[in-house]
């Protein structure tokens, strides 16, 4: 209920708006119940042959209502739509103010991988609100209270009991079956999941399903869900055809308790005998209003649950507090005694410390799941860190404003996305404002230049999620383009090179180690083939240092990072074969 | 399937009978009290009548619905089925890799997207097709005008919805397009956001997410404006033209050249003839999804299978050997495998070494038996594998792949994916040899912990042991082993590399290896680039050639 109020306070700037949407798709039913009203009279009038002259205003009625429907129709979607994207702007801008200071926090690591996957079918059930949930309940407020106003005019029985049909199939009854449907609902997306995770277990797995004898087996069951899904799913299709059925029974009802009460007032006087036809017909139309209401019950349901969902997130308290220290002026990076957990995790980092004095290039290295990751989050400020202290030109990270350390660095990593813009605009992120000279040379020594310009419209080519022609190492190369026109003084690269095949890999390092020359640079990486010219290698081993000191002293020493660069290099010198 | 579809043709014509009589009832009763003075006295018996076929006709409606929900049932089910056992003859040569996404998105969204086609387009194109039909052979004897004007204008709705709505849905799924676009930009946003925060720049998106919402939702509805046309043509026609019936009534009945009881009924059916066109034109849109996702179901279902051959031959003991073995992936332009011969003699171990792409997972598919050799043969102890048995094969021979498939479930089943019915102990038995026990052991639901999400996560050393397991737990004589290409830590990989030899014990194996230190400890060693065996021999044969495999060690730094 809370929700829901919260909900309508944020629909509350486009009320007049929705007002007339709802009054115009009022209008529209109103009117095919004028159509056939007036329809109902023109006849019976015209049935008493009277001059031609006085059937005039059942025409004029006639035609009106005939054709204002349609138009009424016609500005109603367009309304409608108009309405939907302004809230669909207003819930947009809304939900990323709400989630911006959140948002690493909440989309990376999460325990529940697929929060972004969930926030996009909340953001859509959100956006529909109003063409479903809202809209259809506000006309039919209106043609309840027209239908027991007008029908009234002849007599209060048949203006309530018509009232009373339209709650029984509007509101009771939709209400009533959704204690049916909902138990039903929720079962079918139970098993709409199975089905998905049998099927595309069924078919990655399909090799070993086979080799190991599985295979009908595993088809015999995905049917059986199969089944099971569409039974669930049949038992839903029922009730709604018991709904459409009952509207259809309503209607009927309708008229002939109309007429019961009707015939005994013509045959008496009370009424004018063709009132009639005019009551039964206009009766006959007033069910539309009721026809989106089922919908319209579930889709509240679905909003209210996603609207739960987001507000959940937005009222969580952001991960990091901003302190209000200026920037020093150097920006020599010191972590001291740096030990952190995730919740009641285990440690991922304990008693870490890092000196990157200006011009240092450090490599954090270990397997993956040693915690490497989670320093890069830690200073860019996306988590607090727990003990320990880091400091940027001597001033305690917890003391600064987060956006401020984070303009102190230049970020490339695994995660670093390009957006679905043009590749200049996307470049353009890393320095607004960046002349064509400085982006060209960014690109050019990223290694990048060639290859934009070698693009179908050059700067100008839109780059799409999917890749469009542009392959895994040539996005990394416009991310480093990037990170170099931020121009901060200190490098984060948070495994630049994951995923990439061997050859790739090895120029792209190149290209890495020209960039951050002279700069101070941190690399986390687990490729170690290459690091000859960095300073430093720390060697992480589930959150602590096991090894470090230069490439050549760990070398000499015969551990972990010895031993480990002698078989990558086996690898490599397999894969370079092909 | 096809009695259904005869149901419910046959109800809609019933349904269509229903409303001529209920709205003949009506008309008359009307009639009779409007022009005739009768009363209540004598209406007890129409009324009654009225309401009789009121609820035949919700009856016959909800019957209509609920065939439609049957043929959608029957539908889905079959062609589900259809599918699930035509991808299963295709094979996962077919169906592997990257089209297996696309694939499990036709079976499922796919599959669902039918249900509008089946449930509510074709049971509305039975209705539209029977009930206006109908309704004209009624009234056209009554009133022929009205008759003529329901005629005439009938065909209209359906050309309009193909002329208006042809142009009209092109410009309206461009939008949807766009539409999907936009919330694409927007919640790549959002999922971009730890990126756009790196740079400084995530508050600045905010505006831009306003203005192109708001941008985006003007262009739009220049073009919905036009597009919205096409309704109003539609609706137009239908209340026109009940009001033009309406109006053409009343001056023939003024001039007494109609009876009322006729001119009522009319208008009484008149917005029952339009609703079902009407409809028709509405579930159109909502099953063009399923049309399109049938004409991708058909063409899987049309594409043709490639089994491997079979015989019935019992399984002979013996080497295992390809004898010049070719073998290309329909539409590739160069083989993946070209002229391969290769011997491994019973509890011999031959390690294969190469790139990826060089062959070595195709070569494994052949051993699997998954696909037959374009030229030469696959042999076991001298008999062509096309002359022996599917099943007994692939229980003799095992199979750990590069990158195993976690099911969906406990642990347990997972390791008993080759014996679902073999007892705990035995599978505590094969985790203990693989070196998974102590991490399973760890986990507080042990055997039935969920692999996966909402249960343990394992790395992708954990799953090839997880896959060593199965393979102990089936002890087959034979054994194909694809080795993990990305580096684990040195530790981790010494004690795989101890496994993988007490596996090997005491079979054959053919061992694909992405390193040469797993490579030497083998009896031979193959050097496979681009498809082809480059060279063959012990390791000490092929240091000695002063070959690529002499070439490789010396490149990475010697034996270690």
């Amino acid at each position: 209920m809370r929700a829901l109020l919260r909900l309508l306070g944020l629909l509350r700037p486009w009320v007049w708006w929705m007002s007339l949407a709802a009054a115009i798709g009022f209008f529209t039913v109103g009117a095919g119940i004028g159509l056939m009203m007036a329809g109902g009279w023109l006849i019976s009038a015209a049935a008493l042959m009277p001059p031609l002259f006085s059937l005039q205003v059942y025409i004029v009625g006639v035609r009106f209502f005939g054709v204002s429907r349609a138009a009424a129709r016609y500005a109603e979607r367009l309304i409608t739509h108009q309405v939907t994207f302004e809230v669909l702007t207003g819930v947009r801008v809304w939900l990323f103010r709400a989630l911006e200071p959140q948002a690493p926090a909440l989309l990376m690591d999460h325990a529940s991988g697929d929060l972004l996957g969930r926030l996009v079918g909340d953001v859509e059930a959100l956006e529909q609100i109003f063409a479903r949930a809202v809209a259809p309940p506000m006309i039919f407020a209106l043609v309840l209270l027209l239908v027991t106003g007008l029908f009234s005019l002849w007599d209060p029985a048949i203006g309530l009991a018509l009232a009373g049909l339209l709650l029984l199939g509007g509101v009771v009854v939709p209400l009533l079956t959704r204690a049916i449907t909902r138990p039903l609902g929720r079962r079918a997306v139970a098993l709409r999941a199975e089905l998905d995770t049998r099927l595309v277990d069924g078919l990655r797995g399909q090799a070993e399903l086979i080799a190991f004898g599985r295979e009908a087996e595993h088809r015999a069951r995905t049917a059986a869900v199969s089944e099971e899904l569409i039974g669930v799913q049949r038992a839903m299709g029922r009730v709604e055809a018991t709904q459409a059925a009952l509207i259809t029974g309503l209607a009927t009802l309708g008229a002939a308790w109309s007429l019961w009460v009707g015939i005994p007032q013509v045959q008496s006087g009370e009424w004018q005998g063709m009132s009639l036809a005019a009551v039964i017909l206009g009766g006959l139309a007033v069910y539309e209003a009721i026809t989106p209401l089922p919908g319209a019950v579930a889709q509240l349901d679905r909003t209210l649950g996603s609207a739960e969902r987001v507000f959940g997130l937005a009222d969580a308290p952001p991960p990091v507090a901003p302190g209000g220290a200026a920037l020093g002026e150097g920006h020599a990076l010191e972590i001291r005694g740096l030990t952190h957990r995730y919740q009641d995790g285990p440690d991922v980092l304990s008693d870490l410390s890092i000196h990157l004095a200006p011009g240092r290039r450090v490599a954090l290295v270990g397997e993956s799941g040693a915690g490497k990751s989670t320093l890069a989050n830690l200073l860019l400020r996306f988590w607090e860190y727990g003990e320990g202290q880091i400091t940027l030109g001597g001033v305690d990270l917890r003391a600064l404003d987060p956006d401020a350390v984070r303009s102190r660095f230049a970020v490339m990593g695994q995660r670093t996305v390009l957006f679905g813009r043009t590749v200049r605009a996307n470049l353009l992120l890393g320095r607004p404002g960046a002349s064509q000279e400085e982006l060209e040379d960014a690109a050019r020594r990223a290694g990048a230049l060639a290859l934009i310009e070698g693009l179908p419209q050059g700067w100008d080519t839109w780059l799409s999620e999917g890749g469009g022609g542009i392959s895994g190492g040539e996005r990394r190369r416009l991310a480093l383009a990037r990170a170099l026109l931020s121009d901060a003084p200190i490098w984060l690269l948070d495994e630049p090179l994951a995923h990439l095949d061997a050859v790739t890999a090895a120029t792209l390092h190149q290209a890495v180690l020209d960039a951050t020359e002279g700069r101070s640079a941190l690399l986390i990486t687990h490729r170690l083939i290459g690091l000859e010219p960095l300073d430093e290698v720390i060697v992480l081993h589930q959150g602590r240092v096991v090894e470090r000191g230069s490439p050549a002293e760990l070398l000499a020493a015969g551990g972990w990072y010895a031993r480990m660069l002698a078989r990558q290099r086996q690898l490599e010198a397999v894969e370079a074969l092909g | 399937m096809r009695h259904i579809h005869v149901l419910t043709g046959v109800l809609a014509g019933l349904l269509g009978a229903a409303t001529v009589g209920w709205a003949w009832v009506l008309a008359a009763g009307i009639d009779r009290v409007f022009l005739q003075g009768e009363g209540l006295d004598a209406a007890g018996g129409w009324l009654l009548a009225f309401a009789l076929l009121g609820l035949v006709r919700a009856a016959l409606r909800y019957g209509v619905d609920l065939a439609g929900e049957q043929l959608a049932a029957h539908g889905r089910a079959s062609l589900r089925g259809q599918l699930l056992d035509h991808i299963a003859r295709l094979g996962p040569a077919w169906s592997g890799g990257e089209r297996a996404g696309e694939l499990s998105a036709t079976l499922t969204e796919g599959i669902e997207a039918l249900r509008a086609y089946y449930a509510q387009f074709l049971p509305q194109l039975y209705q539209a097709a029977v009930i206006p039909l109908l309704l004209l052979v009624v009234v056209f004897p009554r009133d022929p005008y009205s008759g003529l004007l329901f005629a005439l204008t009938a065909p209209l709705i359906p050309v309009f919805m193909v002329f208006i709505g042809e142009h009209a849905k092109q410009r309206v799924e461009a939008q949807y397009v766009e539409l999907g676009r936009m919330s694409s930009f927007f919640l790549e946003v959002l999922g971009g956001l730890p990126t756009l925060k790196a740079l400084g720049r995530a508050r600045a998106q905010l505006d831009e997410v306003e203005t192109i919402s708001r941008a985006y939702g003007e262009a739009n509805l220049k073009v919905l404006r036009v597009a919205f046309v096409s309704a109003l043509a539609l609706e137009l026609l239908a209340t026109l033209s009940v009001a033009l019936v309406a109006v053409s009534i009343g001056l023939r009945l003024v001039s007494g050249s109609l009876d009322y009881v006729d001119g009522l009924f009319v208008l009484i059916v008149a917005p029952e003839y339009y609703q079902p066109l009407r409809a028709l034109g509405a579930s159109f849109h909502a099953s063009m999804s399923g049309v399109e996702a049938a004409r991708r179901i058909f063409a899987i279902l049309e594409t043709a299978p490639v089994r491997p051959g079979e015989g019935a031959q019992a399984l002979p003991e013996g080497a295992l050997a390809l004898e010049g073995v070719s073998y290309r992936y329909p539409g590739a332009e160069r083989p993946a495998l070209d002229g391969v011969e290769l011997r491994v003699g019973p509890g011999e171990t031959l390690a294969i070494v190469g790139p990826s792409g060089a062959g070595k997972s195709t070569l494994t598919k052949l051993l699997l038996r998954l696909v037959d050799p374009d030229q030469g043969r696959l042999s076991l102890g001298g008999v062509d594998a096309r002359e022996l048995p599917l099943e007994p094969w692939r229980r003799r021979v095992g199979w750990v792949p590069q990158e195993p498939h976690l099911f969906h479930g406990t642990i347990g089943e997972n390791v008993r994916l080759g014996a679902p019915h073999a007892p705990a102990a035995a599978v505590w038995e094969a985790l203990r040899r693989a070196d998974l026990a102590p991490l399973v052991e760890g986990l507080p639901l042990g055997l039935q912990t969920q692999v996966g999400e909402g249960g343990a996560r394992l790395s992708g050393g954990q799953a090839q042991r997880l896959a060593l397991a199965r393979a102990f737990l089936i002890d087959p004589p034979i054994l194909v082993l694809d080795e993990h290409t990305s580096s684990l830590d040195p530790d981790s990989e010494d004690r795989l590399g101890d496994t993988l030899a007490e596996l090997a014990r005491g079979r054959t194996v053919i061992l694909c290896a992405h390193r040469l230190h797993t490579a030497m400890r083998a009896d031979r060693v193959a050097v496979m680039v681009q498809g082809r065996v480059v060279e063959q021999g012990t390791h000490q044969e092929l240091l000695a050639a002063e070959g690529v495999y002499a070439g490789l060690i010396a490149a990475s730094g010697g034996a270690e």
